[in-house]
């Protein structure tokens, strides 16, 4: 009993960091209709940044608060209006590439700065361990949990309840009709990829809580975040129901394969997702008018 | 294009292969080998160019192809087959796998073959670390190091430096040959307009998925060439990174023209060897230089060297 739950309760915990790099990936997937295949260092980028701070001898609150400054402002602001701007309007396909273009980058640089070796993260000071009446399960899965759950709802309800958020979705459906009516698309565009860095900022401080991290962590994120928008079919619900489900998988699943190929089940699930998957489109296929 | 251009071009190209055929005559080992090793990156940036720069398709799987290659070299040298035939069984390997994953990727989105690949270059790439290399530990490297064209591959040998110039030039011979027949001109029609190709009949996964297909058999073929270029490789280093660093090589090159690869991986290259930059500072520079590219000049540095061969649809402008 004690033991099936925290393989649950885990596998709860790494699914909500995989719906949250998930959510904000599905997001920018629907409004640009390109994959951003540098979400994954969009999560390391601010954990080092953060690192970075901490070391030069900031406090702790105020080295999370200047990298998630410096994680919106590059990987948000920077990134729409010098990268997403100018390329978004070749199309699709050159944006996907400009992003594998900035994943490469930053996995270079953060490798040449700080090295491929795990790094121990801010460690927080609560008790490890929550009791519930004789069955006790860790603290930091607790936490992870009710943060992404109270982000998520608060993205959800923005997006569907506010008028902002609802100008967001129309330009999902469809850019041009949204322009039409008077949506400022350009805005929109740099409001979601602001919202995005701030998730994978949030991300970045979930991911490092059991202690350590490390780049090697930011490949696994981008291939789950990816494999749950796949099965999740485009949509912002889906991908998060589908990013739980693949947490408690891989939890459940990780004691029963031999430990090289423990990281090979995500990977795997995305592969059996495109195989397996359902024939129809996802999301919508934009291709600009030549 | 003219028929007096194109005699031009071709005469150009025959001129380059041969000067590059007889390189060993002026230039040192250190040179011969990076040339080899432009020559096998030029291999695989080819291949990759079918499925980016013709179908208009995000493939992140020939990295590792070029893994699979080199893995199956080193397994098959080691048992003493012949190296004519360890190369063919690469890329044919490679066919295979390629043929039904690019099927099965395909089918469920427009941007299924980037998403799918990611995950089949993850697992590859889990495999090949996972195993032990090298793959057959009693005979191992030195079973790549065998006598006749392998002779000093990895140190500048000119045997193996010809061999890989050949491969080159049979590769750019079979792309430009797909080019210019009937299917190739559909491939060029659905490159520049995706929409409009479908509308006049060309059954565009089909197209995208024999494209992928080759390009998995040129991968194959380069990373066959890659093990025994390198003293001591790890296969596992060739998949995803190497899968990136190609793609951004066919950007920066010019995706869709026959000469971007040559530019694209001439030019990766330099930045690594000849500028003294790290490793990470190469890639850091490629990645720069392909966003540059992406944003300003979409065509690539073919764009830039144009008046040395014409691009392709200008032979099709009514």
């Amino acid at each position: 009993m004690q033991d099936v739950l925290h393989l649950l309760v885990g596998g709860l915990a790494t699914g909500a960091i995989y719906a949250l790099v998930a959510a904000g990936l599905t997001l920018q997937f629907q409004m640009t209709g390109a994959v951003n295949f540098a979400q994954g260092e969009f999560v390391m980028a601010p954990a080092f940044v953060m690192l970075m701070a901490a070391n030069l001898g900031l406090p702790v609150w105020a080295a999370i608060l200047v990298g998630m400054a410096i994680a919106m402002l590059l990987l948000g602001v920077v990134f729409k209006v010098a990268v997403v701007g100018p390329i978004g309007r070749h199309g699709a396909v050159p944006l996907t590439l400009a992003t594998l273009a900035i994943g490469l980058f930053l996995h270079e640089a953060l490798k040449a700065v700080f090295g491929e070796a795990a790094r121990p993260m801010f460690t927080p000071a609560f008790a490890p361990y929550l009791d519930f009446g004789g069955i006790s399960l860790p603290t930091e899965a607790f936490v992870v949990i009710v943060v992404v759950a109270v982000m998520l709802a608060v993205l959800v309800s923005f997006l569907g309840d506010t008028r902002t958020g609802r100008a967001m979705q129309a330009i999902a459906q469809n850019p041009v009709a949204a322009r039409v009516v008077g949506v400022p698309v350009g805005r929109m565009l740099l409001l979601a990829f602001v919202l995005n860095s701030f998730l994978t900022g949030i991300a970045s401080l979930l991911i490092g809580l059991p202690g350590r991290i490390g780049l090697a962590d930011g490949v696994a994120l981008a291939v789950a975040s990816i494999a749950a928008m796949v099965l999740g079919r485009g949509s912002l619900p889906g991908a998060i129901a589908a990013a739980l489900l693949l947490g408690v998988l891989e939890n459940v699943a990780a004691p029963l394969v031999p430990v090289p190929y423990r990281n090979a089940i995500v990977p795997l699930v995305l592969v059996a997702a495109m195989v397996a998957g359902p024939r129809v489109p996802v999301g919508r296929t934009p291709e600009p008018a030549q | 294009m003219t028929a007096l251009r194109r005699r031009a071009a071709i005469a150009a190209a025959l001129l380059a292969f041969a000067v590059l055929l007889l390189a060993p005559a002026w230039l040192g080992a250190d040179g011969l080998h990076l040339v080899s090793i432009w020559s096998v990156t030029t291999i695989a940036a080819i291949g990759l160019n079918l499925t980016v720069g013709f179908s208009r398709q995000v493939s992140l799987a020939q990295g590792a192809f070029v893994g699979i290659g080199a893995y199956l070299a080193a397994v098959l040298s080691a048992k003493g087959w012949p190296f004519a035939t360890v190369i063919a069984l690469a890329g044919l390997l490679c066919l295979a796998i390629a043929l039904p994953l690019g099927h099965l990727c395909q089918r469920s989105h427009r941007h299924g073959l980037a998403m799918g690949t990611l995950g089949f270059a993850a697992l590859v790439h889990l495999f090949l670390a996972g195993e032990p290399w090298p793959p057959d530990a009693s005979s191992g490297i030195a079973g790549i190091l065998g006598g006749g064209i392998l002779d000093g591959a990895h140190s500048g040998g000119a045997g193996f430096h010809r061999l890989c110039v050949l491969v080159l030039a049979l590769a750019t011979l079979l792309v430009w040959r797909i080019m210019r027949s009937p299917w190739g001109r559909a491939l060029q029609a659905l490159r520049e307009n995706p929409g409009r190709a479908e509308t006049l009949g060309v059954c565009v996964p089909r197209y995208v998925l024999a494209m992928f297909a080759i390009g998995a058999f040129l991968g194959g073929v380069a990373g066959a060439l890659y093990a025994p270029l390198m003293p001591q490789v790890d296969p596992s280093h060739l998949t995803f990174e190497l899968s990136v660093r190609l793609l951004l090589i066919v950007v920066l090159g010019g995706g869709g023209y026959l000469l971007g690869p040559f530019l694209g991986a001439g030019l990766a290259v330099l930045c690594t060897s000849w500028l003294g930059l790290s490793d990470e500072g190469g890639d850091m520079v490629l990645a720069v230089a392909a966003l540059a590219t992406l944003a300003l000049r979409p065509a690539g540095l073919v764009a830039l060297a144009k008046r040395a061969q014409r691009p392709p649809p200008a032979e099709q402008a009514p």
